[in-house]
């Protein structure tokens, strides 16, 4: 499966990037992402942050993934 | 009524025909309620001030720093040591005397939070910390009344409309606060100081829109901004019920929740701690440091017993830490060191680490 994601804030120097595009058979759902994307970078595991599938914020993480679905990782700010 | 004085200011809202004196009539009578005076404080109160809303609260317990200025825009390098409520306040004043000011120079916190909201249409949240965001949250909702969200980090922000017209709240976003060791504040990244002015404004414009019921607000949707692609992105959020729920449950508590506690702000542990004049001792004695700051903070020791490792690569560098004899863990203020070390004892068996207490941020500097 294909996917194109995007990291936000503290995320994306966590991950050294701002965005990506990955190839994996084994994601199915968006928890598999979680798995997977924290298997790659160990440090997300410190953070909190919600994931964003085409736009709309993820409540239920057992949600399926189509292919070429774009995701975005998002944390919390609190700076004012 | 609009006097002829006000026609004349407002001249330009009232051609407008969305606006009008219908419109300006409602900014008028509306009572908004702005936490905080600071980076996004400021932009938010020139522009609901110059808007002419009726009445405008303002709550900081803080007072004006030097380093403050390159993005807090309302205050001057003579204000520095005043408090900002009664600052911005005051110069707010001169550019619209049509307003009329309440000024709270203290801290807001969930013991005097309700009895404030209620005196307000809409509360706005230009606060700087993540309990305080939740507590606001929490007494928005409490009140029902509609919370205009900002916040920033670095070169990006986060706006959004929240308990509004039955949308989401801010728990229905992040139910759960960051991770303790994880929160940093700008004083310890920094901050692009036009981003806070991006924010403030678009925060300052959705609590117009509420007010004359124009337009679609951010409810439900949250809109990210990155300064540095001057990117634009909107994420629809997910009301849950439950969250909301289970703030309205709780409602008798409210007063006593520990929101710094639940942020992970301060944390109730047993771990041994020392303070910076117990550290000079050490330092001669030759225990090990481990600095869990990013290798760019300041200020450093200059010693042979400090080791850097930042807290994200703590993991990978968990050997260079001593066994079995005192290891002392320090960061800025004390928060991440916490952090660190909770995990080294959790998952490395570590036992004679000790926290320095506040963190190293004043080491160098003379005793107050």
């Amino acid at each position: 499966m294909n996917i194109s994601i995007n990291y936000f804030g503290m995320i994306a120097e966590s991950t050294g990037k701002s965005s990506e595009k990955i190839e994996t058979a084994e994601i199915r759902t968006v928890n598999d992402l979680r798995k997977e994307l924290v298997n790659r970078y160990p440090n997300l595991s410190t953070y909190e942050f919600k994931i964003a599938i085409d736009a709309n914020l993820v409540e239920d993480e057992n949600e399926k993934l189509k292919p070429g679905a774009l995701v975005a990782l998002l944390p919390p700010f609190a700076g004012g | 009524m609009l006097t002829q004085d006000e026609k004349y200011r407002y001249n330009r809202h009232l051609i407008l025909d969305k606006v009008g004196e219908e419109g300006q009539l409602k900014l008028k009578k509306a009572k908004v309620l702005v936490i905080g005076a600071g980076g996004l404080g400021c932009p938010i109160l020139q522009y609901l001030a110059a808007a002419g809303i009726g009445t405008i609260g303002i709550v900081d317990f803080d007072q004006v720093d030097i380093s403050n200025l390159q993005r807090q825009i309302l205050f001057t390098t003579e204000d520095v040591g005043k408090n900002k409520a009664e600052t911005a306040a005051k110069r707010l004043t001169q550019l619209n005397p049509f307003v009329n000011f309440e000024v709270y120079p203290f801290q807001l916190t969930n013991k005097n939070a309700l009895e404030l909201f209620e005196q307000y249409d809409i509360i706005v949240d230009g606060s700087d910390n993540f309990s305080t965001r939740y507590m606001v949250n929490d007494a928005s909702v409490l009140s029902g009344k509609p919370l205009v969200y900002g916040s920033i980090y670095k070169f990006q922000g986060q706006i959004s409309v929240f308990n509004y017209q039955g949308g989401p709240s801010y728990r229905c976003l992040f139910p759960t606060p960051p991770a303790a060791g994880t929160i940093q504040n700008c004083s310890e990244i920094g901050v692009i100081g036009v981003l806070p002015g991006i924010v403030g404004s678009q925060q300052a414009n959705e609590t117009i829109k509420i007010i004359l019921e124009q337009g679609n607000s951010l409810s439900g949707k949250l809109l990210l901004y990155d300064a540095l692609e001057a990117n634009y992105t909107k994420l629809q959020i997910q009301k849950n019920q439950k969250e909301i729920d289970a703030v309205l449950e709780k409602a008798d508590q409210f007063p006593t929740i520990d929101y710094s506690l639940f942020c992970g702000e301060i944390k109730e542990s047993n771990i041994p701690e020392i303070n910076l004049k117990q550290l000079e001792e050490h330092l001669s004695k030759g225990t090990q440091l481990i600095d869990v700051r990013e290798d760019w903070e300041e200020p450093k020791i200059q010693s042979s017993s400090v080791l850097n490792i930042p807290l994200n690569q703590l993991d990978q560098l968990v050997y260079q830490i001593q066994r079995n004899q005192e290891v002392i863990v320090f960061c800025q203020s004390g928060i991440r060191s916490l952090a660190a070390i909770e995990k080294l004892q959790n998952e490395y068996g570590f036992d004679q680490l000790i926290n320095l207490k506040g963190g190293i941020k004043n080491y160098g500097k003379k005793e107050a």
